[in-house]
């Protein structure tokens, strides 16, 4: 996630390089446009990698737009200190994937709404249940009875 | 048959049951643009596969509405809380905010209602006078034009990311190689599916949508630890005179002709967006009005910015209503769910299905100004909403992106890549590049690749001269101009750069 800004460039110029390698398997009609957009991006991805690289990973912050004043991080200690929310993040989101591909959704909802909102919320555990309960009955209410929405079945329920 | 059908459009949006899609979506675009770092966006994002199986008609009138409802919304807590509920409202704070502090909430908030919706109305009127010129125009645009076109859009979207031109490039770039992957539309080869069967039909663009916008901005919520969304104590009771903020717009006709006039030619340029207009009317606010305090509570501040911001919806229609070539994030989201409708935009809805783009247009109108008259009545009360806790809000909106992500098509895999790009959303979001060149770069890859198939084709077969097309080589300057005005920039000596206000 927040990897900091050569290792995000890294990864992208990887798969760019990925993709340009497999467009040399295609016919030509195939891979022409690929090829097209596919150059120019490594190139210009490139030319960011160096810019990253020469610039450091404090390096010199473009000025803001408008459009992201507050998320970018402005300073490697802000990154830094964001790391261990980032890595639980991505744990509650394997968790709520294996729920959901397990059990289905209407089952996961409340299985990761009632343990979220006592130790990310900080509520106590009866709060926590009674809001996860409210806020599971809604969506069955609302989505699955109301709007008829089709969710697809859990694999082992 | 322009007038005829914009009656008819009319009558069909006031009919029985119809009525009811635009206020409802109008309600719900109005909750979602409150919140800062939600915005309508999500809320569009999640409602295109909620709304799979709806006519074409019903998916028009709520999606009408979920264009046009937000964007006077946002401008409350950027006069409340200095927070701007969506990027474009930005510029509502420079002298929003400065109001509010001195006792005037309720007249900054009403200046941008009456500013919004007659923005809105006038962007509106001036798409419509110009549908009967773009008619004209599309018969001579061929596949080479419309590559052209795309590739400026694109060029144009990147450009204006402004300190992340060349991450806007590459964004772009990585957007088309992913529009390409699944089987080519001409020779049904498989393309950079890495043996997953699941990318065969190329990458599915809603749960592209629903992670990159819908999950990232969870996820930068979550990380960021703020504790509500505005991170501020409520305002408490508004004070200001609702009158005199209204009559604020009136006394200052001329201002807001202009706003309107530059917030709709900037809507029409695809990539640019309210928080171009928004800012550029309210710089050219500031330049012809003399005796102005702008920055400091000036009411024309927070005019000229709202009616750019709404005046720009109607410019931005045209772009994709007539070459299907979307300009924002916005109408990223409407072409997909006309498309998924198969309501195809071009010369054939233009002139076949003319009624049906004025029940749209009609619907963006109403939603403004109801936008505009509720948003001034629950102002004080809906500020209240900002306090919600972070970490409520975001199991909630996370769980609305896995119900989107799951009623699309009922697969699982859609939810995987919801996630994967609602990782990749976030990393760009926190290393500053902008997705709205990614986004805008998916949905044009398509058209892109065939048309210049198509245009190449055309060429070897003698059938394309490119002297002989006027509006092809007026497209290749602007793209030319476009791509080389940042280098001109740079080049040009030190002590005549003018400073940026």
């Amino acid at each position: 996630m927040s990897v900091g800004r050569p290792a995000l460039t890294l990864v992208w110029t990887a798969a760019v390089a990925a993709v340009l390698v497999q467009s040399l398997a295609l016919s030509p009609t195939s891979r022409l446009a690929p090829l097209w957009v596919a150059v120019p991006t490594l190139g210009l991805l490139l030319v960011k990698l160096v810019r990253d690289l020469v610039r450091g990973p404090e390096g010199a912050m473009e000025p803001p737009s408008a459009a992201r004043v507050a998320s970018v991080p402005r300073s490697i200690d802000e990154r830094r200190a964001r790391r261990p929310r980032e890595a639980r993040l991505a744990a509650w989101a394997l968790l709520s994937l294996a729920l959901v591909y397990a059990a289905g959704i209407v089952v996961s909802v409340p299985l990761v709404l009632a343990p979220f909102l006592r130790f990310e919320g900080e509520l106590p555990w009866r709060r926590s249940l009674a809001v996860a309960a409210g806020i599971s009955l809604g969506f069955y209410l609302i989505f699955v009875r109301l709007l008829a929405v089709t969710l697809p079945p859990g694999a082992l329920l | 048959m322009i007038l005829q059908a914009a009656w008819d459009g009319l009558v069909i949006l006031f009919t029985w049951p119809n009525f009811l899609l635009p206020v409802v979506g109008t309600v719900l675009a109005m909750v979602f643009a409150f919140l800062p770092g939600v915005g309508g966006v999500t809320l569009m994002a999640l409602a295109i596969p909620l709304t799979f199986s709806w006519s074409p008609l019903a998916t028009v009138l709520l999606f009408g509405a979920l264009v046009g409802g937000g964007t006077f919304m946002g401008s409350v807590t950027s006069i409340l809380f200095n927070v701007p509920g969506t990027a474009p409202n930005a510029a509502t704070m420079l002298d929003g905010y400065p109001l509010a502090r001195r006792g005037e909430a309720n007249t900054a908030i009403a200046c941008a209602a009456t500013a919004s919706a007659l923005g809105s109305t006038i962007g509106i009127l001036l798409l419509v006078a110009l549908i009967p010129v773009v008619r004209t125009v599309l018969i001579a645009v061929g596949p080479a034009e419309v590559v052209v076109l795309a590739l400026w859009g694109l060029a144009t979207v990147a450009m204006v990311s402004r300190g992340a031109m060349l991450e806007g490039l590459i964004a772009a770039g990585f957007g088309l190689l992913v529009g390409f992957v699944g089987l080519d539309p001409r020779t049904a080869e498989v393309r950079f599916t890495f043996g997953f069967d699941y990318l065969h039909d190329g990458v599915p663009m809603i749960p592209v949508f629903l992670g990159l916008f819908g999950l990232a901005e969870m996820m930068d919520l979550y990380v960021s630890r703020r504790r509500t969304i505005s991170d501020q104590a409520g305002p408490g009771r508004l004070t200001g005179s609702r009158r005199r903020g209204a009559a604020a717009v009136l006394k200052n006709p001329r201002l807001l002709l202009q706003s309107s006039l530059l917030g709709t030619g900037i809507g029409v340029i695809p990539g640019v967006g309210g928080t171009v207009a928004s800012f550029v009317a309210y710089g050219q606010a500031a330049r012809s009005v003399p005796d102005g305090r702008f920055g400091d509570g000036d009411i024309r501040g927070v005019l000229a910015p709202e009616a750019a911001n709404d005046a720009k919806d109607g410019g931005s229609l045209l772009p994709v209503l007539a070459f299907g070539i979307p300009g924002s994030e916005g109408t990223v989201m409407l072409l997909a769910a006309l498309t998924l409708h198969g309501v195809v935009p071009g010369p054939e809805l233009l002139r076949n299905d003319l009624t049906l783009v004025f029940v749209l247009i009609w619907s963006l109108i109403f939603s403004n100004w109801l936008t505009s008259l509720l948003g001034l009545g629950v102002a004080g009360r809906a500020a209240r909403v900002t306090r919600v806790r972070a970490q409520l809000l975001v199991p909630v909106i996370g769980l609305l992106v896995v119900l989107g992500a799951l009623a699309y098509r009922g697969s699982f895999g859609d939810l995987v890549l919801t996630f994967l790009f609602g990782a990749v959303g976030y990393g760009m979001k926190v290393n500053g590049w902008p997705r709205v060149s990614f986004v805008i770069a998916l949905v044009l890859a398509s058209l892109l690749e065939i048309n210049l198939l198509l245009a190449l084709r055309l060429r070897e077969v003698g059938r394309l001269q490119l002297l002989d097309r006027p509006l092809l080589m007026a497209l290749v300057l602007l793209l030319v101009a476009t791509l080389s005005l940042p280098l001109l920039r740079r080049l040009r000596p030190a002590g005549k750069e003018a400073a940026p206000s």
